[in-house]
């Protein structure tokens, strides 16, 4: 199901792990030596600006190939349908270099990988939905249609290759979809809409919550974090009082007199100042931190829609006071959280886990690793190394 | 079975007892860190704080009074340097930590009022006259001065920004392209030459051991400086080769300097402005050929596939040194 081996992702786990406490000098050099030896894993890991740099050349390279492929003029006088039909073949080729690359390069998270990725299934998306076209034009809703295309493909990339963009725009998807269908059912499933995502947000927030500290779905615990975080923001725009009203007059073309106000209105106040005090409390206590982040930046686009409708105060001023405000709390907050409070801390963690190393499964039998061949590519490639300073 | 990582090599004998029974006591841990997040909001709200002055002073400008302004300023400024002063640490030729966990946001403060200080009286008094340089290399110095004693590479990033412009150019990215008249051969040549002195200074800061982590802010813009002013230049006056040869010099010197110090991010800029230069030159020559279009293609197809080679084995590139 997997595109890398789960063996070597765990070895990289265990070695990245075993890396900060040789930071930290909680471990000597020989003891990491050690570890090293016997999880020494075969991945391509460069550094993030070797990725950069890489992702960048893998567009250019592939979209080139594209173009010279089109400068012969195949597709001079053709219809959108052969035009689908080559983008999904050229989508599966990209696809099968993605393959290549892994299976051959070892690449991980390597910019070859994330651009082949993110290509190909733009490639597979748009060729399906021009290979469609005739039959898509002549429905009432293309853009459902569309969506309903992208979604397999955006799940079935976030899954085989654990990828985290993927993961999030599968989720916007899937809201996406919701929200048209039910744009479509009628006066009474339009003014549903803000609840029903409400709804969707809420069911899928707690099933990633549950699957983040899977054992069996360990390895997709950073797309769980994503969806954790992502359907958090949803669930609140969801009700948000700028957000439903702009979109109830936009999408909905419903009139609002002067003075006239959407439906509910008190509802969707009360869950703009509630919501983000909810998540940050929460995020506090439960020690949650996509919902404490999105607590205080709900928080930020509430202070925002109250100042929206609200308040006659000069631009300058606002600045002022809200600058003023944020500087006096944080420097409470330093002060009083300091060194702890209700076991919350405001020094800095000692980074020594990532937040769910504890609970970490090695379910996966390790093999010995005798018989492997020497790989001088040893731990990441001492990608810890200057520039980014 | 599940098992946690410490667990794991604890069994394996990898670590030993004590090891294990520290790291076992700290991921059991139960603080939860709000470390970053009350970073990231001190700096919204000094940010905040400090822009919305600048608008009500630049609004109410005619009603306060301005002594009244200008002696809040002075007041608040005052503050935050005395504030600075107290729980300054003592100079050291190294990395000095910062005392307070406000320390550095105080401080970015304090120069921020200071610049509208300086523009609030330029602008009502015209103190400064004419003499521009002069209005902007008095900020320079003291953003120079106040990086070194106080240790803060933010407020060395605006000093050279300041050098910059007293050099005739505004550093700031948004502007480089827009903001300045870049016919001005004059000003490619300064910006180049100011590139290499700051090329000079990280050198020297290296050498001379003085406030060594301070030479990454100093290359960083000066070969941005560098690199870009002599593209611009390639592309603008008619002596291309002249610019092709400083594109490519510091081209080579900073890969060898990526290579000396294992330094990810010059290999990784220095490659980019050396392909974009030589994309630029292959256009230019190849622009009348036939079949430009199925040539240019091709162009991009190879060089990218061959960078891409290069960056797949960089690792023996940066280590074959050693």
């Amino acid at each position: 199901m997997i595109a890398y081996s789960i063996k070597a992702l765990l070895e990289l786990e265990i070695l990245e792990e075993a890396k900060k406490w040789l930071d930290k000098k909680m471990i000597s050099d020989d003891q990491f030596d050690s570890i090293k030896e016997k999880y020494r894993h075969d991945l391509f890991i460069p550094n993030i600006f070797v990725r950069i740099g890489l992702f960048i050349l893998t567009v250019i390279l592939v979209n080139a190939a594209l173009g010279l492929i089109s400068v012969f003029n195949i597709f001079f006088d053709s219809t959108e349908t052969v035009i689908g039909g080559f983008l999904f073949f050229f989508g599966l080729v990209t696809l099968t270099a993605l393959e290549g690359t892994i299976s051959i390069k070892k690449t991980y998270r390597a910019g070859i990988d994330d651009g082949l990725l993110y290509l190909s299934s733009f490639y597979l998306i748009m060729g399906v939905c021009l290979l469609f076209n005739d039959i898509i034009e002549t429905s009432r809703n293309e853009t459902l249609i569309y969506t309903f295309i992208a979604f397999p493909f955006l799940v079935a990339a976030s899954i085989r290759y654990l990828d985290r963009l993927m993961a999030a725009l599968s989720f916007g998807c899937f809201i996406l979809i919701i929200f048209l269908i039910f744009l479509n059912a009628g006066n009474i499933g339009k003014s549903l809409i803000p609840f029903i995502v409400m709804i969707f947000s809420a069911l899928i927030y707690f099933a990633a919550r549950k699957y983040h500290k899977d054992d069996k779905l360990h390895l997709w615990k950073h797309n769980f974090w994503v969806l954790q975080f992502l359907s958090l923001l949803t669930f609140y725009l969801a009700g948000n009082y700028y957000v439903v009203r702009e979109l109830s007059i936009e999408m909905l073309n419903m009139p609002l007199k002067t003075g006239g106000d959407i439906p509910f209105s008190i509802l969707f106040h009360i869950a703009t100042v509630t919501i983000p005090l909810i998540f940050i409390f929460y995020g506090g206590k439960m020690k949650d931190r996509p919902l404490f982040i999105c607590g205080l930046i709900t928080l930020a686009l509430s202070v925002l829609t109250f100042k929206y409708y609200y308040s006659i105060a000069p631009i300058g001023v606002s600045l002022t006071v809200s600058g003023i405000l944020i500087t006096v709390l944080v420097w409470l907050c330093i002060k009083y959280f300091n060194p702890s409070k209700y076991e919350i801390t405001s020094q800095k963690a000692e980074e020594l886990f990532s937040s769910d190393a504890e609970a970490l499964v090695i379910s996966y039998s390790f093999p010995q690793h005798d018989t492997m061949p020497k790989n001088e590519a040893g731990f990441g490639g001492g990608s810890f190394g200057g520039g980014g300073a | 079975m599940r098992t946690s990582i410490h667990n794991l090599l604890k069994e394996e004998h990898l670590i030993s007892e004590e090891q294990h029974a520290f790291i076992d006591a700290k991921a059991k841990n139960p603080l939860f860190s709000i470390f970053w997040e009350l970073r990231v909001l001190l700096f919204l709200g000094v940010t905040l704080l400090s822009s919305g002055f600048g608008i009500l002073i630049y609004e109410n400008i005619d009603t306060i009074g301005h002594h009244t302004l200008i002696a809040i300023i002075v007041a608040l400024c005052g503050v935050c340097f005395w504030y600075c002063f107290k729980h300054k640490k003592p100079f050291s030729f190294h990395l000095v930590e910062s005392p307070t966990p406000v320390f550095d946001y105080i401080l970015l403060l304090g120069c921020l009022l200071f610049l509208t200080l300086e523009g609030y009286l330029q602008f009502q008094y015209n103190i400064f006259g004419e003499k521009y340089g002069l209005a902007t290399i008095i900020p320079t110095c003291a953003f120079f001065f106040f990086a070194y004693s106080f240790d803060h590479k933010g407020i060395l990033g605006m000093g050279i920004s300041g050098l910059a412009l007293w050099f005739g150019i505004a550093l700031a990215p948004k502007d480089i392209f827009d903001g300045n008249n870049y016919k001005e051969i004059n000003l490619i040549l300064s910006a180049i030459g100011l590139g290499v002195v700051l090329i000079v200074a990280a050198w020297q800061s290296n050498k001379e051991d003085f406030k060594k982590h301070f030479d990454f802010t100093y290359l960083n813009f000066g070969a941005h400086l560098i690199f870009i002013s002599s593209i611009l230049g390639m592309i603008n006056f008619d002596y291309k080769w002249a610019f092709v040869l400083i594109v490519g010099f510091f081209c080579a010197l900073f890969i060898l300097y990526a290579k000396r110090e294992q330094s990810f991010y010059f290999l990784l800029i220095a490659v980019f402005y050396a392909y974009f230069a030589f994309t630029y030159l292959f256009i230019l020559l190849a622009e009348n050929v036939d079949f430009a279009f199925e040539m240019f293609f091709m162009y991009f197809i190879i060089s990218s596939a061959f960078i891409i080679f290069f960056f797949l084995n960089y690792k023996k590139f940066l280590t074959n040194t050693k």
